[in-house]
């Protein structure tokens, strides 16, 4: 069913601006790097725009979005690992300068995604959909294959884990 | 700063919140269905360029240094191998018979026999 009318595009438009900054937010904590968060992110709505026009609005706008995003993200991630020494070689990690300003907000997501980092897998992607995407439980556990049950354990046991290596962090 | 479990979400957001320009600025690339593709710096792009070719380059050597030598037995029943000039080839029947107009070179039986080639009865 392709997009006519203008409430459908009003729709559209809608879906778009309350997810951005959600699979904005998520991609960032995912890769840790605003460059690459946007990319991901700009990718995965448009698939979402092509898709509205196309066929009309997905099931759920989005689960849609952000499995487009969780995958974009491994692949980038995956790419970039392997690029890195390179980039490195090139000093163009990050081409934007990084003043002092922003330093501190740095410091605070490398802290957070080196804790994040130690967490299982999925304990880590069911927290960062649900917590910093703002995904419903029950899209999560749709998206990544588990029971709504399952994650809501692995959110808890990931938030408990996660606290408690922040906590021994900040006391040392 | 409070680490509790219930604030985790909070401090994960937060840390992770995207400032308004960036979203005003993919809100706006997306609506366009066509998103802006980040552009690498030009000696990024150069190097990664530089470096296919050369991986390139050395699957296309080792593609060609695995080609199987060339069959030298097709008409003369002679069976041997080139390396440089010499012609080495195993000695059947005691004798071998070596390109070349009416030249003969008998051999002991068995082993190999090696011979200089050079010019037209390479």
């Amino acid at each position: 069913m392709p997009v006519e009318g203008s409430s459908l595009i009003v729709e559209l438009d809608a879906a778009i601006r309350e997810l951005t900054p959600r699979v904005l937010r998520y991609s960032l904590a995912r890769t840790g790097e605003a460059d690459l968060a946007e990319e991901i992110a700009q990718e995965s709505l448009a698939a979402l725009v092509r898709h509205w026009r196309a066929s009309g609005p997905p099931e759920s706008a989005e689960a849609f979005v952000f499995a487009i995003a969780r995958r974009r993200a491994g692949r980038l991630l995956w790419r970039r690992r392997f690029w890195m020494p390179i980039d490195q070689l090139a000093g163009a990690r990050d081409g934007r300068p990084d003043p002092e300003a922003r330093a501190a907000a740095r410091a605070e997501r490398d802290r957070l995604r080196a804790a994040l980092a130690t967490l299982a897998r999925r304990d880590r992607e069911a927290l960062l959909m649900v917590a910093v995407g703002d995904v419903t439980q029950a899209e999560a556990a749709a998206s990544l294959g588990l029971t709504v049950s399952a994650i809501k354990m692995r959110l808890h046991r990931a938030r408990a884990r996660l606290a408690a290596l922040l906590e021994d962090e900040e006391r040392t | 700063m409070t680490t509790h479990p219930d604030d985790i979400d909070r401090r994960l957001r937060t840390a992770f919140d995207a400032d308004p320009a960036s979203v005003e600025c993919v809100a706006a690339a997306a609506s366009s269905g066509n998103p802006v593709r980040r552009r690498q710096p030009g000696g990024v792009r150069m190097l990664r360029f530089a470096l296919a070719a050369v991986v390139v380059l050395l699957l296309a050597i080792g593609v060609w240094r695995l080609q199987p030598a060339p069959d030298l037995s097709p008409s003369g029943g002679l069976d041997g191998w080139f390396a440089g000039d010499v012609l080495v080839a195993p000695i059947v029947d005691g004798s071998v018979a070596i390109v070349g107009p009416g030249t003969r070179d008998d051999r002991p039986p068995d082993g190999l026999g090696i011979v200089l080639v050079s010019g037209e009865d390479r």
